[in-house]
């Protein structure tokens, strides 16, 4: 087996052993296994996705990696990792999943695990292949041009994902019966996309009591129906 | 329907792996709700049944994050525990009942995570004590608490629902039907649309969410009208 699908396939186990005190330090030791050089001094914690750049630091380099340089590889892999993957990725599969609810359980549920596993599991490959090849490997794919770049798109996926959710799920009240409430809340959604472009505090409060409104008569709507 | 025995270890079985999925064992998402819930009424012969949960419970946890080792509900074990009880408890009721339990499930979770990372920090240390590194056995250990807790909720819920089923007579269970299961739903639907809008937009800057959110809202709206009317 290559090191490369071993720092993978060991990685799924990263937060195995996840604790307090040492955070993902005691699985980072295990996934590289014996003879690795991780310093036991300070905790280690990233996004478990991204965290084969530091894993395949340590694995790859002779002297071992730096507490400080390891900390702030950390950090930078915390800041883009939570953005890309909890922010984005998992953002998009669940609203594609409850977008998808209508068609059914296996559909809805199929998509969510085939949204998110591939390009997840694409990025874990990419982190530990980049993380062996060493820092200056790791600070060119850390770059703005490189890994960064994906963050605004997964942002803007993400908001168009949640909007297919949110649309797909007034459109499902509206076919079930809903009613004039749908069209008041899908109406006041739009205001209130307006008001936060505009930034102007009289439109969002506005927009939010019509949105109470239409809520309240879609719940009287479901309860009497 | 009642599962035979080689069903309930089936089912504890998927209901220890979601647990541990959630952050021991691998992370490949078994553990979020409508997953979990829609397998584990699958097992039990009623996947519409735990999916209605599941999706509920989808809605309402769609958003948090485990951001720098925040310990976050056991979704995977409580959807599970969620799906039996629908499955086993008909009605209205029953996924009120259903509901509440993956509700309770999910809060004793957390104090319960608490204590396995606790254990695991002092397995790590006996383990750098013994054999001067962490060894597989602590990974296997770590692996094992979450797994364990998940069975344990599948096997709990089990019972009570099975109890349940048989002391409350059906037409109780049933009792608000359509219009209990359509506010439980509507609810979470208006919650889960705004909360996924809302998490959305704390990562995309304003102008960018209101034009992509906007399409996003226009395309669900239009295509789910045009797919149900196809269909």
């Amino acid at each position: 087996m290559s090191r490369r699908m071993r720092l993978l396939l060991r990685g799924l186990l990263l937060e195995a052993s996840f604790n307090p005190r040492g955070m993902q330090r005691g699985g980072v030791e295990w996934v590289i296994g014996p003879g690795s050089k991780v310093d036991r001094a300070s905790p280690f914690n990233a996004n478990p996705v991204l965290a084969g750049y530091a894993i395949g630091w340590i694995a790859s380099s002779k002297e071992g990696a730096s507490a400080s340089h390891l900390g702030a590889l950390a950090s930078a892999l915390g800041g883009i990792g939570d953005r890309l993957v909890w922010g984005g990725l998992r953002l998009i599969a669940s609203a594609i999943a409850v977008a998808l609810s209508f068609l059914g359980p296996f559909p809805a549920a199929l998509a969510y695990l085939l949204v998110y596993n591939p390009p997840e599991l694409a990025l874990r490959w990419r982190s530990a292949s980049v993380g062996l090849e060493g820092i200056e490997a790791i600070r060119a794919d850390l770059s703005l041009e490189g890994l960064p770049r994906l963050v605004p798109l997964a942002g803007r996926l993400g908001a168009m994902a949640a909007g297919v959710a949110a649309g797909s799920l007034f459109a499902g009240g509206w076919l079930r019966g809903a009613g004039a409430g749908l069209w008041v809340a899908a109406a006041t959604a739009i205001v209130l996309f307006a008001a936060m472009r505009r930034r102007e505090p009289a439109m969002g409060w506005a927009a939010g009591i019509a949105l109470l409104l239409g809520l309240a008569w879609m719940a009287l709507r479901w309860i009497a129906g | 329907m009642t599962p035979g025995p080689g069903g309930w270890l089936l089912l504890l079985f998927w209901s220890g792996l979601c647990s541990a999925d959630q952050r021991a064992l691998g992370g490949r998402q078994l553990h979020q709700p409508i997953v979990a819930a829609t397998v584990a009424g699958l097992i039990l012969g009623d996947p519409a049944r735990g999916f209605l949960v599941g999706l509920w419970l989808q809605l309402v946890w769609a958003t948090p994050m485990p951001v720098g080792g925040v310990i976050l509900p056991d979704t995977g074990a409580a959807a599970c525990a969620g799906a039996i009880t629908a499955v086993f408890l008909p009605g209205g009721v029953g996924l009120l009942a259903a509901i509440a339990v993956a509700l309770v499930w999910a809060a004793a979770s957390v104090p319960w995570e608490r204590s396995l990372r606790e254990r695991n920090a002092a397995r790590e240390e006996a383990d750098l004590a013994r054999i001067g590194r962490v060894g597989s056995r602590a990974i296997l250990h770590g692996a094992a608490g979450p797994f364990g807790r998940g069975l344990l909720a599948a096997a709990a819920t089990g019972a009570f629902a099975g109890f349940g089923s048989a002391l409350i007579p059906e037409e109780r269970l049933a009792w608000g039907g359509a219009a209990i299961e359509g506010s439980l739903m509507g609810g979470a639907a208006v919650f889960g649309a705004a909360a996924l809008l809302a998490r959305a937009r704390a990562g995309t800057p304003a102008s960018s969410f209101a034009s992509w959110g906007g399409a996003g809202i226009a395309c669900g709206l239009l295509g789910r009208i045009l797919l149900e009317w196809w269909r």
